[in-house]
């Protein structure tokens, strides 16, 4: 009884494994054979294509030849839209309006798998039409961020108003992005992203989050419009804006902001005075240099540090004051210079000549020096 | 169509017919469309699929413009330009024209220093880019002692 049920058993097994291996086996020739099939294809649609797009041949005589292959016209066509602008993209656009590509690519919007989702937001970018709008600010929404931000990227290829809503719903759910993506979003955005970063700076009611996202981006962008609003930022009751707004300036370089640099440089809080002197630094100037003198003796090593990096970054006239400071009297100040001139290596003089910033040179510090008087934890 | 009237007008202007051009371009399919409408404009095209492939055509066939996608296979459109001034053996490939997708301020530069007199970036509308191309081939045939 027991032996009879093994072999039943076994010759089950047996004959799954057989009907599974023949499924691998067709499925394999007919991928194979629809590869084929698709290429050669391809190859009799490519010139029809070419008489197409050069007016040779009507669009119906088009549509006539494409016949049922219209998935396959549809890789085209995305393949082209991606390389051509001018007149064949208008004959592109025509010929995928009357095939329905931009409906069925809507309509991929909503399937349940979410790489097709992510397709079609993305083919939505490429035709680069209005109609597509709506739909993808909906796929703003979608439960899956690829999504959300292939949406996002196609709303600013776009590039219509509704872009600029599209960013301030991302922008207001921080969760949702990278910054680094959305840099990349706003990019494709151009002129358009700098309304909704405004509104979101100058807006009292949006997250703290999504603030320091938007002056992130204007930073890494050097969006040198909106420095109005950074500006704005410097007075922000929050540290971390002020701090944000300093870095995000400071990318921007705008000799402008020297004032503000050097107010901050004497912020009461340490952070603000660090990023400061930093600041200072990236602007080259000799007005900076009485504050960051002083800021050698902060009681905060990070400000020391900072201002120590800052008056190397300045030239001949940042080294001499390091250099007189080796022999000051206040020890914060003589060592932070000691350490800024050692590891600058003593070559101050040849780095001056070259017209390069110390800063720039060197690794970062691995720790910090002897405190001889209790200092601000920085 | 202004642009199509563009191309017919620097076409007339230009002494030289049926420009050989050897077009360097991984795409089958955007090869296909342009060559099609290069042909159409008297052209007479030849094609290379990567750098190794350029260089060679270009040893034993003299070319009056050559246009280069920067991203091929084998070398790449930089190498292929540095080869052209190096090696002795490859003819005066003429006016090198550059397509590519890349944007960036040094890839723009690098080809101008390694002799392209032009550089189109992709998208790109192909009228307007036979029109460079018109042009590029004025720009050789008034200096046709080779660069490097």
């Amino acid at each position: 009884m027991i032996a009879e049920a093994v072999q039943y058993l076994v010759a089950g097994i047996f004959l799954n494994s057989a009907l599974l291996f023949l499924i691998i086996v067709a499925q394999r020739l007919l991928t194979a054979s629809h590869q084929r099939w698709a290429s050669r294809r391809r190859t009799e649609l490519l010139p029809v294509f070419a008489r197409y797009m050069s007016a040779d041949i009507s669009i119906e005589d088009m549509l006539t030849e494409i016949g049922t292959s219209v998935d396959l016209a549809e890789e085209m066509i995305l393949g082209f839209l991606r390389q051509l602008r001018g007149s064949e993209r208008s004959k592109l656009l025509a010929l995928a309006h009357r095939l329905r590509l931009l409906e069925r690519s809507i309509g991929r919007l909503n399937v349940w798998d979410w790489r097709n989702r992510d397709i079609a937001a993305m083919q939505l970018g490429i035709y680069g039409l209005r109609e597509s709008v709506p739909e993808l600010a909906h796929s703003l929404r979608d439960k899956r961020m690829e999504v959300r931000f292939t949406a996002a990227r196609s709303m600013g290829m776009i590039g219509t108003p509704e872009a600029g809503s599209a960013l301030l719903s991302i922008l207001n759910r921080p969760e949702l992005m990278e910054t680094t993506r959305l840099v990349e979003i706003v990019q494709k955005m151009g002129g358009q992203a700098i309304q909704p970063l405004r509104q979101m700076l100058e807006d009292p009611d949006y997250p703290l989050e999504s603030k320091l996202i938007a002056i992130d981006l204007v930073g890494d962008l050097q969006e040198y419009r909106l420095l109005d609003v950074l500006h704005a930022s410097l007075r922000s009751p929050e540290p971390e804006v002020v701090i944000r707004s300093l870095k995000a300036i400071s990318k921007i370089s705008s000799p402008g902001s020297i004032p503000d640099f050097l107010r901050l440089a004497e912020d009461p809080a340490w952070e603000i005075r660090a990023q400061a002197v930093k600041a200072l630094g990236t602007m080259h100037v000799d007005e900076g240099l009485p504050i960051l003198r002083r800021a050698l003796s902060d009681p905060s090593y990070w400000v020391r540090r900072n201002a120590a990096q800052s008056l190397a970054a300045c030239g001949y006239s940042g080294g001499e004051i390091l250099r007189e400071a080796r022999l000051d009297s206040d020890d914060f100040a003589r060592d932070v210079a000691n350490y800024q001139l050692q590891r600058s290596n003593g070559s101050l003089s040849r780095h001056e000549a070259a017209g390069l910033p110390l800063a720039e040179r060197g690794a970062e510090p691995t720790g910090l020096p002897d405190r001889s008087r209790p200092e601000v934890e920085g | 169509m202004p642009y199509l009237r563009t191309v017919i007008f620097t076409m007339d202007s230009n002494p030289v017919s049926n420009p050989r051009i050897l077009v360097v371009l991984e795409d089958d399919s955007l090869f296909a469309i342009l060559s099609y409408k290069l042909e159409r404009q008297g052209f007479q095209v030849s094609r290379a699929s990567d750098g190794i492939e350029a260089l060679e055509r270009m040893e034993r066939q003299r070319f009056d413009l050559l246009l280069i996608d920067i991203l091929i296979q084998k070398l790449d459109g930089f190498q292929v330009m540095r080869e052209i001034q190096q090696r002795e053996q490859v003819q005066d490939p003429g006016a090198m024209v550059v397509i590519s997708a890349r944007e960036d301020e040094d890839d723009i530069l690098s080809a101008f220093r390694l002799g392209c007199v032009d550089y189109v970036t992709i998208p790109f509308s192909i009228n307007v880019l036979i029109a460079r191309l018109y042009n590029a081939l004025k720009h050789v045939q008034r200096s046709p002692v080779r660069s490097g």
